[in-house]
Protein backbone atom coordinates (compact mmCIF):
# COMPACT_ATOMS: atom_id res chain seq x y z
CA UNK A 1 0.00 0.00 0.00
CA UNK A 2 1.51 3.39 -0.98
CA UNK A 3 1.66 6.28 1.46
CA UNK A 4 0.14 8.72 -1.06
CA UNK A 5 -2.66 6.40 -2.11
CA UNK A 6 -3.90 5.95 1.41
CA UNK A 7 -3.28 9.52 2.53
CA UNK A 8 -6.73 10.81 1.68
CA UNK A 9 -8.57 8.03 3.40
CA UNK A 10 -6.30 8.28 6.44
CA UNK A 11 -7.48 11.82 7.14
CA UNK A 12 -10.76 10.60 8.60
CA UNK A 13 -9.22 7.76 10.59
CA UNK A 14 -7.08 8.60 13.64
CA UNK A 15 -4.15 6.58 12.30
CA UNK A 16 -1.84 9.49 13.15
CA UNK A 17 -2.41 8.73 16.81
CA UNK A 18 0.18 6.55 18.51
CA UNK A 19 -0.59 2.83 18.30
CA UNK A 20 -1.48 2.66 21.97
CA UNK A 21 -4.06 5.46 21.76
CA UNK A 22 -5.65 4.06 18.62
CA UNK A 23 -5.79 0.53 20.06
CA UNK A 24 -7.27 1.88 23.29
CA UNK A 25 -9.93 3.81 21.39
CA UNK A 26 -10.90 0.78 19.27
CA UNK A 27 -11.04 -1.40 22.40
CA UNK A 28 -13.34 1.05 24.15
CA UNK A 29 -15.61 1.25 21.10
CA UNK A 30 -15.75 -2.53 20.87
CA UNK A 31 -16.68 -2.79 24.55
CA UNK A 32 -19.36 -0.11 24.15
CA UNK A 33 -20.89 -2.07 21.28
CA UNK A 34 -20.73 -5.36 23.19
CA UNK A 35 -22.47 -3.72 26.16
CA UNK A 36 -25.70 -3.75 24.20
CA UNK A 37 -25.45 -7.42 23.21
CA UNK A 38 -28.74 -8.85 24.51
CA UNK A 39 -27.50 -12.46 24.40
CA UNK A 40 -24.38 -11.82 26.37
CA UNK A 41 -24.68 -8.97 28.86
CA UNK A 42 -20.98 -8.69 29.58
CA UNK A 43 -21.14 -5.20 30.86
CA UNK A 44 -24.08 -6.06 33.06
CA UNK A 45 -22.39 -4.01 35.73
CA UNK A 46 -23.49 -1.10 33.50
CA UNK A 47 -24.62 1.67 33.39
CA UNK A 48 -21.57 2.78 35.40
CA UNK A 49 -19.29 0.79 33.11
CA UNK A 50 -20.85 2.17 29.95
CA UNK A 51 -20.46 5.69 31.38
CA UNK A 52 -16.76 5.03 32.06
CA UNK A 53 -16.27 3.61 28.56
CA UNK A 54 -18.04 6.55 26.93
CA UNK A 55 -16.08 9.07 28.98
CA UNK A 56 -12.82 7.43 27.88
CA UNK A 57 -13.97 7.44 24.26
CA UNK A 58 -14.71 11.17 24.45
CA UNK A 59 -11.72 12.38 26.55
CA UNK A 60 -8.38 11.12 25.20
CA UNK A 61 -6.62 11.72 28.54
CA UNK A 62 -8.80 9.06 30.17
CA UNK A 63 -7.57 6.49 27.65
CA UNK A 64 -4.21 6.56 29.42
CA UNK A 65 -5.64 6.57 32.93
CA UNK A 66 -4.54 3.58 34.96
CA UNK A 67 -7.62 3.95 37.19
CA UNK A 68 -9.93 3.76 34.19
CA UNK A 69 -8.20 0.68 32.76
CA UNK A 70 -8.02 -1.14 36.09
CA UNK A 71 -11.76 -0.49 36.45
CA UNK A 72 -12.42 -1.74 32.91
CA UNK A 73 -10.27 -4.87 33.42
CA UNK A 74 -12.01 -5.72 36.70
CA UNK A 75 -15.49 -5.03 35.25
CA UNK A 76 -14.82 -7.11 32.14
CA UNK A 77 -13.51 -10.06 34.16
CA UNK A 78 -16.27 -9.77 36.77
CA UNK A 79 -18.95 -9.77 34.10
CA UNK A 80 -17.41 -12.85 32.43
CA UNK A 81 -16.99 -15.03 35.52
CA UNK A 82 -20.43 -16.73 35.38
CA UNK A 83 -19.90 -17.45 31.68
CA UNK A 84 -16.47 -19.12 31.79
CA UNK A 85 -17.76 -22.45 30.45
CA UNK A 86 -20.10 -20.92 27.93
CA UNK A 87 -18.40 -17.91 26.36
CA UNK A 88 -16.43 -17.94 23.13
CA UNK A 89 -12.65 -17.69 23.17
CA UNK A 90 -12.48 -14.10 21.94
CA UNK A 91 -14.21 -12.99 25.13
CA UNK A 92 -11.27 -14.50 27.03
CA UNK A 93 -8.88 -12.67 24.72
CA UNK A 94 -10.68 -9.36 25.24
CA UNK A 95 -10.36 -9.84 29.01
CA UNK A 96 -6.64 -10.65 28.73
CA UNK A 97 -6.13 -7.56 26.60
CA UNK A 98 -7.88 -5.31 29.14
CA UNK A 99 -5.71 -6.83 31.87
CA UNK A 100 -2.62 -6.25 29.73
CA UNK A 101 -3.40 -2.56 29.19
CA UNK A 102 -4.18 -2.02 32.87
CA UNK A 103 -1.05 -3.82 34.05
CA UNK A 104 1.22 -2.00 31.58
CA UNK A 105 -0.17 1.34 32.74
CA UNK A 106 0.42 0.30 36.36
CA UNK A 107 4.04 -0.54 35.60
CA UNK A 108 4.83 2.36 33.25
CA UNK A 109 2.10 4.97 33.24
CA UNK A 110 4.06 7.68 31.41
CA UNK A 111 5.29 5.51 28.56
CA UNK A 112 3.44 2.18 28.41
CA UNK A 113 3.91 1.70 24.64
CA UNK A 114 6.84 -0.78 24.63
CA UNK A 115 5.16 -3.00 27.22
CA UNK A 116 1.77 -2.81 25.51
CA UNK A 117 3.44 -3.60 22.20
CA UNK A 118 5.06 -6.73 23.65
CA UNK A 119 1.86 -7.84 25.39
CA UNK A 120 -0.14 -7.47 22.18
CA UNK A 121 2.42 -9.51 20.24
CA UNK A 122 2.50 -12.15 22.97
CA UNK A 123 -1.27 -12.46 23.16
CA UNK A 124 -1.55 -12.71 19.36
CA UNK A 125 1.17 -15.33 19.09
CA UNK A 126 -0.16 -17.39 21.98
CA UNK A 127 -3.78 -17.28 20.81
CA UNK A 128 -2.73 -18.37 17.32
CA UNK A 129 -0.35 -20.97 18.71
CA UNK A 130 -2.94 -22.60 20.96
CA UNK A 131 -5.47 -22.55 18.09
CA UNK A 132 -2.98 -24.47 15.93
CA UNK A 133 -2.26 -26.97 18.72
CA UNK A 134 -5.99 -27.59 19.23
CA UNK A 135 -6.54 -28.11 15.51
CA UNK A 136 -3.54 -30.42 15.32
CA UNK A 137 -4.84 -32.51 18.23
CA UNK A 138 -8.29 -32.77 16.69
CA UNK A 139 -8.04 -35.49 14.05
CA UNK A 140 -11.19 -34.39 12.24
CA UNK A 141 -9.69 -30.96 11.50
CA UNK A 142 -6.49 -32.22 9.93
CA UNK A 143 -8.27 -34.80 7.73
CA UNK A 144 -10.81 -32.29 6.40
CA UNK A 145 -13.88 -33.90 7.98
CA UNK A 146 -14.65 -30.87 10.15
CA UNK A 147 -14.76 -28.36 7.29
CA UNK A 148 -16.63 -30.87 5.14
CA UNK A 149 -19.34 -31.03 7.78
CA UNK A 150 -19.42 -27.23 8.19
CA UNK A 151 -19.77 -26.74 4.45
CA UNK A 152 -22.57 -29.29 4.16
CA UNK A 153 -24.52 -28.77 7.38
CA UNK A 154 -26.24 -25.64 6.08
CA UNK A 155 -25.46 -23.79 9.28
CA UNK A 156 -22.51 -21.40 9.77
CA UNK A 157 -21.11 -21.56 6.23
CA UNK A 158 -24.41 -21.90 4.37
CA UNK A 159 -24.01 -18.72 2.29
CA UNK A 160 -20.45 -19.61 1.25
CA UNK A 161 -21.45 -23.19 0.40
CA UNK A 162 -24.39 -22.18 -1.71
CA UNK A 163 -23.05 -19.07 -3.44
CA UNK A 164 -19.38 -19.94 -3.91
CA UNK A 165 -19.20 -23.75 -3.87
CA UNK A 166 -22.59 -24.18 -5.57
CA UNK A 167 -23.72 -26.88 -3.17
CA UNK A 168 -27.38 -27.50 -4.07
CA UNK A 169 -29.72 -25.61 -1.75
CA UNK A 170 -31.84 -28.74 -1.48
CA UNK A 171 -28.87 -30.67 -0.03
CA UNK A 172 -28.17 -27.93 2.51
CA UNK A 173 -31.84 -27.77 3.51
CA UNK A 174 -32.04 -31.56 3.84
CA UNK A 175 -28.92 -31.62 6.04
CA UNK A 176 -30.24 -28.78 8.16
CA UNK A 177 -33.44 -30.75 8.67
CA UNK A 178 -31.75 -33.97 9.78
CA UNK A 179 -29.41 -32.09 12.15
CA UNK A 180 -32.48 -30.39 13.67
CA UNK A 181 -34.12 -33.80 14.08
CA UNK A 182 -31.11 -34.95 16.09
CA UNK A 183 -31.03 -31.80 18.22
CA UNK A 184 -34.74 -31.73 19.11
CA UNK A 185 -35.46 -35.21 20.37
CA UNK A 186 -38.74 -34.17 22.04
CA UNK A 187 -40.28 -33.33 18.69
CA UNK A 188 -40.33 -36.86 17.33
CA UNK A 189 -41.73 -40.13 18.60
CA UNK A 190 -38.58 -42.17 18.02
CA UNK A 191 -35.14 -41.30 19.32
CA UNK A 192 -33.00 -40.46 16.28
CA UNK A 193 -29.34 -41.32 16.84
CA UNK A 194 -27.95 -41.51 13.31
CA UNK A 195 -28.62 -39.48 10.19
CA UNK A 196 -27.06 -39.26 6.71
CA UNK A 197 -25.45 -36.05 5.39
CA UNK A 198 -25.75 -35.46 1.65
CA UNK A 199 -23.85 -33.26 -0.80
CA UNK A 200 -21.42 -33.31 -3.74
CA UNK A 201 -18.17 -35.22 -3.27
CA UNK A 202 -15.94 -32.29 -4.37
CA UNK A 203 -16.73 -30.52 -1.09
CA UNK A 204 -14.24 -32.81 0.62
CA UNK A 205 -11.37 -31.50 -1.52
CA UNK A 206 -12.34 -27.91 -0.71
CA UNK A 207 -12.52 -28.85 2.99
CA UNK A 208 -8.99 -30.32 2.93
CA UNK A 209 -7.67 -27.17 1.22
CA UNK A 210 -9.40 -24.95 3.81
CA UNK A 211 -7.92 -27.01 6.67
CA UNK A 212 -4.43 -26.75 5.18
CA UNK A 213 -4.73 -22.99 4.60
CA UNK A 214 -5.99 -22.38 8.14
CA UNK A 215 -3.18 -24.41 9.71
CA UNK A 216 -0.62 -22.69 7.51
CA UNK A 217 -1.70 -19.10 8.13
CA UNK A 218 -2.38 -19.56 11.86
CA UNK A 219 0.88 -21.42 12.35
CA UNK A 220 2.83 -18.80 10.42
CA UNK A 221 1.25 -15.97 12.42
CA UNK A 222 2.00 -17.75 15.71
CA UNK A 223 5.67 -18.24 14.83
CA UNK A 224 6.12 -14.70 13.52
CA UNK A 225 4.50 -13.04 16.54
CA UNK A 226 6.31 -15.18 19.11
CA UNK A 227 9.73 -14.92 17.45
CA UNK A 228 11.72 -12.21 19.26
CA UNK A 229 12.87 -9.50 16.85
CA UNK A 230 16.28 -9.48 18.52
CA UNK A 231 16.83 -13.12 17.47
CA UNK A 232 15.48 -12.74 13.93
CA UNK A 233 18.14 -13.74 11.39
CA UNK A 234 17.84 -10.66 9.20
CA UNK A 235 16.21 -7.26 8.99
CA UNK A 236 13.83 -6.87 11.97
CA UNK A 237 11.70 -4.53 9.87
CA UNK A 238 10.97 -7.42 7.51
CA UNK A 239 9.80 -9.49 10.47
CA UNK A 240 7.39 -6.73 11.48
CA UNK A 241 6.06 -6.52 7.92
CA UNK A 242 5.63 -10.29 7.74
CA UNK A 243 3.69 -10.30 11.04
CA UNK A 244 1.32 -7.64 9.81
CA UNK A 245 0.80 -9.28 6.42
CA UNK A 246 0.11 -12.66 8.07
CA UNK A 247 -2.39 -11.23 10.56
CA UNK A 248 -4.20 -9.09 7.98
CA UNK A 249 -4.28 -12.00 5.57
CA UNK A 250 -5.71 -14.27 8.26
CA UNK A 251 -8.39 -11.77 9.32
CA UNK A 252 -9.45 -10.80 5.80
CA UNK A 253 -9.71 -14.39 4.51
CA UNK A 254 -10.95 -16.24 7.60
CA UNK A 255 -13.67 -13.86 8.72
CA UNK A 256 -15.06 -13.52 5.21
CA UNK A 257 -16.34 -17.07 5.73
CA UNK A 258 -16.56 -17.47 9.50
CA UNK A 259 -18.15 -14.15 10.38
CA UNK A 260 -17.19 -13.99 14.06
CA UNK A 261 -16.76 -10.23 14.15
CA UNK A 262 -15.79 -10.07 17.83
CA UNK A 263 -12.82 -12.35 17.31
CA UNK A 264 -11.66 -10.51 14.21
CA UNK A 265 -11.90 -7.16 15.98
CA UNK A 266 -9.87 -8.14 19.03
CA UNK A 267 -7.17 -9.64 16.77
CA UNK A 268 -7.05 -6.46 14.69
CA UNK A 269 -6.92 -4.28 17.82
CA UNK A 270 -3.96 -6.33 19.03
CA UNK A 271 -2.48 -5.85 15.56
CA UNK A 272 -2.78 -2.08 15.91
CA UNK A 273 -1.32 -2.17 19.43
CA UNK A 274 1.81 -4.04 18.32
CA UNK A 275 2.54 -1.57 15.49
CA UNK A 276 5.61 0.60 15.86
CA UNK A 277 4.96 4.35 15.86
CA UNK A 278 6.26 4.79 12.30
CA UNK A 279 3.90 2.14 10.87
CA UNK A 280 1.17 4.58 9.98
CA UNK A 281 0.05 2.83 6.81
CA UNK A 282 -0.14 -0.50 8.62
CA UNK A 283 -2.35 1.05 11.29
CA UNK A 284 -4.59 2.33 8.53
CA UNK A 285 -4.72 -1.17 7.00
CA UNK A 286 -5.80 -2.62 10.37
CA UNK A 287 -8.51 0.04 10.69
CA UNK A 288 -9.71 -0.70 7.16
CA UNK A 289 -9.82 -4.42 7.98
CA UNK A 290 -11.76 -3.56 11.15
CA UNK A 291 -14.44 -1.93 8.99
CA UNK A 292 -14.28 -4.69 6.37
CA UNK A 293 -15.16 -7.25 9.04
CA UNK A 294 -18.20 -5.13 9.86
CA UNK A 295 -19.17 -5.34 6.17
CA UNK A 296 -18.71 -9.13 6.30
CA UNK A 297 -21.34 -9.40 9.02
CA UNK A 298 -24.05 -7.97 6.76
CA UNK A 299 -26.56 -10.63 5.57
CA UNK A 300 -24.94 -11.11 2.15
CA UNK A 301 -26.23 -14.69 1.92
CA UNK A 302 -29.88 -13.72 2.04
CA UNK A 303 -29.38 -10.62 -0.15
CA UNK A 304 -27.45 -12.41 -2.88
CA UNK A 305 -29.56 -15.54 -2.48
CA UNK A 306 -32.71 -13.47 -2.96
CA UNK A 307 -31.12 -11.72 -5.95
CA UNK A 308 -30.10 -15.00 -7.56
CA UNK A 309 -33.49 -16.48 -6.79
CA UNK A 310 -35.23 -13.53 -8.41
CA UNK A 311 -32.97 -13.73 -11.45
CA UNK A 312 -33.42 -17.45 -12.05
CA UNK B 1 11.26 -3.84 31.08
CA UNK B 2 14.42 -3.88 33.11
CA UNK B 3 15.73 -1.40 35.65
CA UNK B 4 19.40 -0.54 35.72
CA UNK B 5 21.29 0.17 38.89
CA UNK B 6 23.44 3.30 38.35
CA UNK B 7 26.03 2.07 40.83
CA UNK B 8 26.68 -1.33 39.37
CA UNK B 9 25.45 -0.86 35.80
CA UNK B 10 23.76 -4.25 36.17
CA UNK B 11 20.14 -4.49 35.05
CA UNK B 12 17.78 -5.57 37.83
CA UNK B 13 14.17 -6.76 37.72
CA UNK B 14 11.70 -5.17 40.04
CA UNK B 15 8.90 -7.47 41.24
CA UNK B 16 6.36 -4.88 40.14
CA UNK B 17 7.49 -5.29 36.54
CA UNK B 18 6.24 -8.86 36.56
CA UNK B 19 2.78 -7.29 36.45
CA UNK B 20 3.40 -6.54 32.80
CA UNK B 21 3.39 -10.29 32.05
CA UNK B 22 0.19 -11.13 33.90
CA UNK B 23 -2.01 -11.23 30.78
CA UNK B 24 0.10 -13.63 28.65
CA UNK B 25 0.72 -15.78 31.74
CA UNK B 26 -3.01 -15.92 32.44
CA UNK B 27 -3.70 -16.90 28.83
CA UNK B 28 -1.17 -19.74 29.00
CA UNK B 29 -2.45 -21.00 32.37
CA UNK B 30 -6.10 -21.08 31.26
CA UNK B 31 -5.37 -22.56 27.82
CA UNK B 32 -3.11 -25.31 29.21
CA UNK B 33 -5.70 -26.17 31.87
CA UNK B 34 -8.37 -26.35 29.15
CA UNK B 35 -6.17 -28.62 27.01
CA UNK B 36 -5.75 -31.03 29.92
CA UNK B 37 -9.48 -30.83 30.74
CA UNK B 38 -10.44 -31.65 27.13
CA UNK B 39 -8.34 -34.81 27.38
CA UNK B 40 -9.66 -35.85 30.80
CA UNK B 41 -13.31 -34.76 30.71
CA UNK B 42 -16.09 -34.31 28.13
CA UNK B 43 -15.38 -30.54 28.00
CA UNK B 44 -16.06 -29.22 24.49
CA UNK B 45 -12.84 -28.24 22.73
CA UNK B 46 -14.56 -25.00 21.67
CA UNK B 47 -15.11 -23.81 25.24
CA UNK B 48 -13.07 -23.04 28.32
CA UNK B 49 -10.54 -20.58 26.89
CA UNK B 50 -8.24 -23.01 25.09
CA UNK B 51 -8.69 -21.42 21.63
CA UNK B 52 -10.10 -24.67 20.24
CA UNK B 53 -12.91 -23.00 18.29
CA UNK B 54 -13.37 -24.34 14.76
CA UNK B 55 -11.13 -27.30 15.52
CA UNK B 56 -13.78 -30.01 15.52
CA UNK B 57 -17.47 -30.79 15.18
CA UNK B 58 -18.01 -31.18 18.93
CA UNK B 59 -19.12 -27.62 19.72
CA UNK B 60 -21.91 -26.82 22.16
CA UNK B 61 -24.23 -26.58 19.15
CA UNK B 62 -23.53 -30.26 18.55
CA UNK B 63 -24.75 -31.18 22.02
CA UNK B 64 -28.30 -31.41 23.27
CA UNK B 65 -30.25 -32.38 26.35
CA UNK B 66 -32.93 -35.02 26.05
CA UNK B 67 -35.68 -34.92 28.66
CA UNK B 68 -38.01 -37.84 29.28
CA UNK B 69 -40.87 -37.79 31.76
CA UNK B 70 -41.50 -41.12 33.44
CA UNK B 71 -45.19 -41.77 34.07
CA UNK B 72 -47.08 -44.91 35.14
CA UNK B 73 -48.33 -45.23 31.57
CA UNK B 74 -44.87 -44.99 29.99
CA UNK B 75 -42.13 -42.58 28.96
CA UNK B 76 -42.95 -39.17 27.54
CA UNK B 77 -40.13 -37.32 25.71
CA UNK B 78 -40.24 -33.53 26.13
CA UNK B 79 -38.59 -30.53 24.51
CA UNK B 80 -35.98 -29.60 27.12
CA UNK B 81 -35.29 -26.15 25.68
CA UNK B 82 -38.93 -25.15 26.08
CA UNK B 83 -39.02 -26.46 29.65
CA UNK B 84 -36.20 -24.10 30.70
CA UNK B 85 -37.22 -21.28 28.38
CA UNK B 86 -38.64 -19.03 31.08
CA UNK B 87 -36.33 -20.32 33.83
CA UNK B 88 -33.02 -18.47 33.19
CA UNK B 89 -31.29 -19.89 36.27
CA UNK B 90 -31.86 -23.49 35.17
CA UNK B 91 -31.11 -22.60 31.55
CA UNK B 92 -27.73 -21.22 32.61
CA UNK B 93 -26.83 -24.37 34.57
CA UNK B 94 -27.94 -26.43 31.57
CA UNK B 95 -25.76 -24.38 29.19
CA UNK B 96 -22.75 -24.97 31.44
CA UNK B 97 -23.60 -28.67 31.58
CA UNK B 98 -23.63 -28.87 27.79
CA UNK B 99 -20.10 -27.40 27.68
CA UNK B 100 -18.82 -29.62 30.45
CA UNK B 101 -21.33 -32.42 31.01
CA UNK B 102 -21.47 -33.76 34.54
CA UNK B 103 -24.11 -35.69 36.43
CA UNK B 104 -24.28 -33.27 39.37
CA UNK B 105 -25.17 -30.23 37.25
CA UNK B 106 -27.67 -32.22 35.26
CA UNK B 107 -29.25 -33.58 38.43
CA UNK B 108 -29.48 -30.04 39.78
CA UNK B 109 -31.36 -29.02 36.65
CA UNK B 110 -33.66 -32.03 37.04
CA UNK B 111 -34.38 -31.23 40.68
CA UNK B 112 -34.97 -27.61 39.75
CA UNK B 113 -37.51 -28.61 37.12
CA UNK B 114 -39.28 -31.03 39.45
CA UNK B 115 -39.50 -28.32 42.08
CA UNK B 116 -40.60 -25.64 39.61
CA UNK B 117 -44.14 -26.91 39.29
CA UNK B 118 -46.34 -29.76 38.21
CA UNK B 119 -46.26 -31.47 34.83
CA UNK B 120 -49.61 -31.16 33.16
CA UNK B 121 -51.19 -32.41 29.96
CA UNK B 122 -52.46 -29.25 28.34
CA UNK B 123 -53.60 -30.59 25.01
CA UNK B 124 -53.85 -28.74 22.66
CA UNK B 125 -51.54 -25.89 23.88
CA UNK B 126 -48.09 -26.13 25.41
CA UNK B 127 -44.90 -28.07 24.88
CA UNK B 128 -45.49 -30.84 22.40
CA UNK B 129 -44.51 -34.33 23.49
CA UNK B 130 -45.10 -37.61 21.69
CA UNK B 131 -48.33 -39.62 21.57
CA UNK B 132 -50.35 -36.47 21.01
CA UNK B 133 -49.56 -35.05 24.46
CA UNK B 134 -48.90 -31.39 25.04
CA UNK B 135 -47.02 -31.14 28.30
CA UNK B 136 -46.43 -28.00 30.36
CA UNK B 137 -44.67 -27.37 33.63
CA UNK B 138 -47.08 -25.22 35.62
CA UNK B 139 -47.01 -23.72 39.12
CA UNK B 140 -49.66 -25.48 41.29
CA UNK B 141 -51.83 -22.36 41.52
CA UNK B 142 -51.85 -21.94 37.76
CA UNK B 143 -52.69 -25.60 37.24
CA UNK B 144 -56.06 -25.17 38.94
CA UNK B 145 -57.14 -22.41 36.59
CA UNK B 146 -55.42 -23.66 33.42
CA UNK B 147 -57.84 -26.39 32.50
CA UNK B 148 -54.89 -28.79 32.15
CA UNK B 149 -54.83 -32.28 33.54
CA UNK B 150 -52.11 -33.05 36.07
CA UNK B 151 -49.83 -35.88 34.96
CA UNK B 152 -48.87 -38.58 37.42
CA UNK B 153 -45.07 -38.37 37.21
CA UNK B 154 -42.74 -40.86 38.85
CA UNK B 155 -39.50 -39.34 37.61
CA UNK B 156 -37.60 -37.26 35.06
CA UNK B 157 -34.69 -38.57 32.99
CA UNK B 158 -32.19 -36.06 31.60
CA UNK B 159 -29.47 -37.02 29.15
CA UNK B 160 -26.75 -34.98 27.45
CA UNK B 161 -25.94 -36.12 23.92
CA UNK B 162 -23.52 -35.03 21.25
CA UNK B 163 -23.16 -35.94 17.64
CA UNK B 164 -20.04 -37.14 15.92
CA UNK B 165 -19.40 -36.72 12.18
CA UNK B 166 -18.20 -39.75 10.26
CA UNK B 167 -17.00 -39.22 6.71
CA UNK B 168 -15.62 -41.51 4.04
CA UNK B 169 -13.11 -38.81 3.08
CA UNK B 170 -14.67 -37.83 -0.24
CA UNK B 171 -14.41 -41.33 -1.73
CA UNK B 172 -18.00 -42.23 -0.98
CA UNK B 173 -20.35 -39.25 -0.47
CA UNK B 174 -23.01 -41.70 0.71
CA UNK B 175 -20.84 -42.58 3.68
CA UNK B 176 -21.30 -39.26 5.50
CA UNK B 177 -23.17 -39.69 8.76
CA UNK B 178 -23.88 -37.94 12.03
CA UNK B 179 -23.99 -40.35 14.92
CA UNK B 180 -25.42 -39.45 18.32
CA UNK B 181 -23.55 -40.42 21.47
CA UNK B 182 -24.89 -40.21 25.03
CA UNK B 183 -22.45 -38.42 27.38
CA UNK B 184 -24.28 -38.29 30.72
CA UNK B 185 -27.67 -39.38 32.03
CA UNK B 186 -29.44 -38.83 35.34
CA UNK B 187 -32.83 -39.92 36.62
CA UNK B 188 -34.56 -37.70 39.17
CA UNK B 189 -37.35 -39.39 41.05
CA UNK B 190 -40.51 -37.52 41.86
CA UNK B 191 -40.55 -36.91 45.59
CA UNK B 192 -43.59 -37.64 47.74
CA UNK B 193 -45.51 -34.45 48.61
CA UNK B 194 -43.60 -32.34 51.15
CA UNK B 195 -40.17 -33.86 50.48
CA UNK B 196 -37.37 -33.10 47.97
CA UNK B 197 -36.78 -34.91 44.71
CA UNK B 198 -34.04 -37.56 44.69
CA UNK B 199 -31.80 -38.43 41.78
CA UNK B 200 -29.94 -41.47 40.50
CA UNK B 201 -26.73 -41.00 38.55
CA UNK B 202 -26.91 -42.97 35.36
CA UNK B 203 -23.84 -41.36 33.78
CA UNK B 204 -22.11 -43.25 31.03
Amino acid sequence: MSETGAAGAMRWLPTDAPSFDLAALLTLLMLVFSASDPDFPFMAVAPVSVAVLMAAVIWPALRRSRIVWVYIAVAVIWARLPWLLVMDNHHYLIAYWCVAVASCLLVASTRPEPLVNRNARGLLGLAMGFAVVQKGLSGEFANGAFFEFLLLSGDRFAAFSELVLRVPAADLAANQQVVAALLTPGATRDLVTEVAIVGPSYVYGVAVAMSAWTLLIEGLAAVLFLWPASHWPGDARRLRQARNVALLCFAVTTYAIATVAGFAWILLILGVAQCEEDERVTRFAYCAAFLLVLVYTLPWGSWLGAGLGAGS
Amino acid sequence: MSASSPASGVERWRPRQLLAFVAPALLCAVALTQLVAVGQTPLSRWKGGGFGMYSGVDSVRARWIRAVLVTPSGELPLSFDRLVDDRPGLAHVARNARSLPDANSLAAVGRGLMAAGLFADCTPTGVRGVSGHYVKLLPPRQLRTSGCRRLAVTGLVLEIWRYDYRSGGGKDPGDRRLVGEKLVAVAVEAAPPGSRATEQDGGT
